[in-house]
């Protein structure tokens, strides 16, 4: 028994490496999801998640280890947040992408689980040539297990 | 001479001490410079090895670690590590920011002297650590090129930690194994460093600061910074800073009250660290403790502590002897001229690899001088050691360990430091210090 044998939630929609940060927000925005897999024809390379864009707008000097610990000194600073915001959006999706490791399609379920419990994100499920068959969410597997203890 | 008591060495298979502690030496140094192995490691396999191989006993190994130099590291680590969590340092920057207006060049003046004068009164990288963070901030709201800023913090941090004792590695070696007072770095190098930063701010106007421009509105923006936010814990501030003036007013009165600069910095570290855990249960001051300890920098410490025993291994099978012999040669014996060879030897070696080791080894190079130019005029040479070592740290961006805590930031802001471009810059910048402080030397000491 494996992940394969799962309901896997299918990946709405997919980008090419090409696509940039601002379609893939209207992407994530769209389909109500947060996170939204990059691929390249089929094969999967990465996730862009909806935190990764978060985290590219706060400054330099906050994001790095002993940066500034707190912001609230520096007011709304609206300027600053939006001039990162209008230079990140064209940035491509490549630039900005997390190399979230997948599952593949041949994991077992209980390492999914650990897996699962330990990713911020739904995780992308790939067959053994690297092709995206879809993502497994926390919630997919939980109601797998609800769906199999009710039979 | 670090007090290391003379014995015969007897080293294995009946070897010259000379040959086996110059190579292990050698094996320390060039993988200290080539820094594939961290030096932590290095330095203590090299002092294990000048133990096994019979140069030194643990004894001697032990006499020739300089506590001193360890205890005043050390505490004022513990301080700093305290000190910052009420955001302090983020508050002066910010103060130092609004005081000028947000206009850039004043900017990268204002935070320039910060740096300087936190760099003389605590260590350099701590100071950069605390500084850099803040400035890519502000450059970041205010839209301009982080650049010249963290370059001019660079500069600002080796120039300002020459100032004093406690300011540089190299100052707190030298002042310990030649019980030079906190006053006498202060009154005969800070002077000097003053000019030199004074100076170094002319070529950084003209390279980047006349350039330099903020539109009026992200000018606004840091000017409604609140610095009084950035102070997370007053009564912390309050406590911490009463400790640090304590400290320094210790360090100025040290001959007088016959206490070593290691002893009141240890002190002042366990004073703070008890303000910090009182009033809390033992788990919580147990957790409070163990964070203020990690903070502190413990592969230097480490490396101090394997540096010391190499160096005693090689001054103990006469190597320093050797070298002092060698630089008399060269200098034909004129004091003149051997001080301001050692000034510049200094500034490029350091400028080449860690002034560190450098100077633990020049110590006993120039206490071996005494018998030719006697113990009590030997002063001018230790200023040179001093403002070549560190003045040379600006030579190269692995100069001095706060140039690469600045070029970590600038990666990760995006603004990379690159060696040679950094080089092409600071390279020259360093020898135009080295040559005021040539003219310093000559017209007050030669």
């Amino acid at each position: 028994m494996s992940i394969k044998s799962l309901p896997i939630m299918k990946a709405a929609t997919t980008i090419t490496p090409q696509a940039s940060v601002a379609e893939a927000l209207k992407i994530m925005l769209a389909n109500r999801v947060n996170h939204v897999p990059v691929c390249e024809g089929e094969r999967y390379i990465g996730l862009i998640s909806v935190n990764d864009i978060l985290q590219k707008l706060l400054p330099a000097g906050v994001q790095m280890p002993h940066g500034v610990p707190d912001l609230k000194f520096a007011g709304d600073a609206s300027r600053l947040l939006g001039s990162h915001f209008r230079h990140l959006r064209e940035q491509k999706a490549t630039e900005i992408l997390n190399h979230t490791q997948p599952l593949e399609d041949s994991c077992p379920l209980l390492e999914a689980a650990l897996l699962l419990s330990k990713s911020p994100t739904p995780l992308p499920v790939v067959d053994s040539s690297g092709k995206l068959l879809g993502m497994l969410s926390r919630r997919g597997l939980l109601e797998y297990l609800l769906n199999e203890a009710g039979k | 001479m670090h007090g290391v008591t003379p014995s015969v060495s007897q080293v294995i298979f009946g070897l010259s001490p000379l040959l086996i502690s110059v190579s292990v030496f050698f094996f320390f140094y060039d993988t200290v410079i080539t820094e594939k192995i961290n030096r932590s490691i290095v330095a203590l396999l090299g002092a294990g090895l000048m133990i096994f191989t019979g140069v030194l006993q643990q004894s001697e190994a032990f006499a020739g670690i300089d506590f001193n130099t360890l205890g005043l590291l050390t505490g004022m680590m513990v301080m700093v590590a305290i000190t910052q969590k009420s955001g302090v340092f983020q508050y002066v920057a910010i103060i130092a920011a609004k005081k000028v207006k947000a206009e850039p060049w004043g900017l990268l003046v204002m935070l320039s002297i910060v740096t300087a004068v936190f760099s003389a009164l605590l260590d350099n990288v701590t100071t950069v650590l605390l500084i850099a963070p803040v400035a890519l901030l502000i450059t970041d709201a205010l839209r301009i090129n982080p650049y010249p800023f963290l370059f001019s913090i660079i500069f600002a941090s080796n120039i300002g930690g020459t100032a004093t004792l406690i300011g540089d590695p190299p100052n707190i070696m030298i002042g310990s194994a030649v019980k030079l007072t906190f006053n006498d770095f202060l009154f005969n190098l800070a002077p000097i460093a003053a000019v030199v930063f004074a100076l170094t701010m002319i070529p950084i106007y003209f390279i980047w600061g006349r350039k330099l421009y903020a539109a009026p509105e992200d000018r606004e923006q840091v000017m409604a910074f609140d610095e009084r936010e950035a102070i997370t814990d007053v009564r912390l501030l309050k406590k911490s800073l009463a400790v640090l003036f304590l400290v320094i007013v210790g360090f100025v009165f040290a001959h007088a009250i016959h206490q070593e600069p290691g002893t009141i910095a240890m002190f002042g570290g366990a004073l703070l660290l008890l303000l910090n855990a009182i009033g809390k249960n033992p788990e919580e001051q147990a957790h409070e403790t163990h964070k203020v300890f990690s903070e502190v920098e413990w592969i230097t410490i480490f490396f101090f502590v394997g540096l010391f025993v190499v160096v005693a291994g090689i001054e103990k099978a006469g190597v320093m002897d050797l070298m002092a012999h060698q630089l008399i040669e060269l200098t034909g014996g004129d004091f003149a001229t051997t001080a301001l060879t050692i000034l510049w030897v200094s500034a490029v070696a350091s400028a080449l690899v860690d002034n560190i080791p450098f100077v633990a080894t020049m110590i006993p190079v120039i206490q071996n001088l005494a018998p030719v130019f006697g113990a009590e005029n030997l002063a001018p040479l230790w200023w040179s050691l001093a403002l070549g070592a560190c003045l040379g740290g600006n030579g190269s961006l692995v100069g001095a360990s706060a140039n690469l805590v600045v070029a970590g930031f600038a990666e990760r802001a995006g603004q990379p430091i690159r060696f040679l471009p950094f080089m092409l810059m600071a390279f020259p910048l360093m020898l135009a210090s080295i040559a005021v402080a040539s003219l310093y030397l000559y017209l007050r000491y030669l």
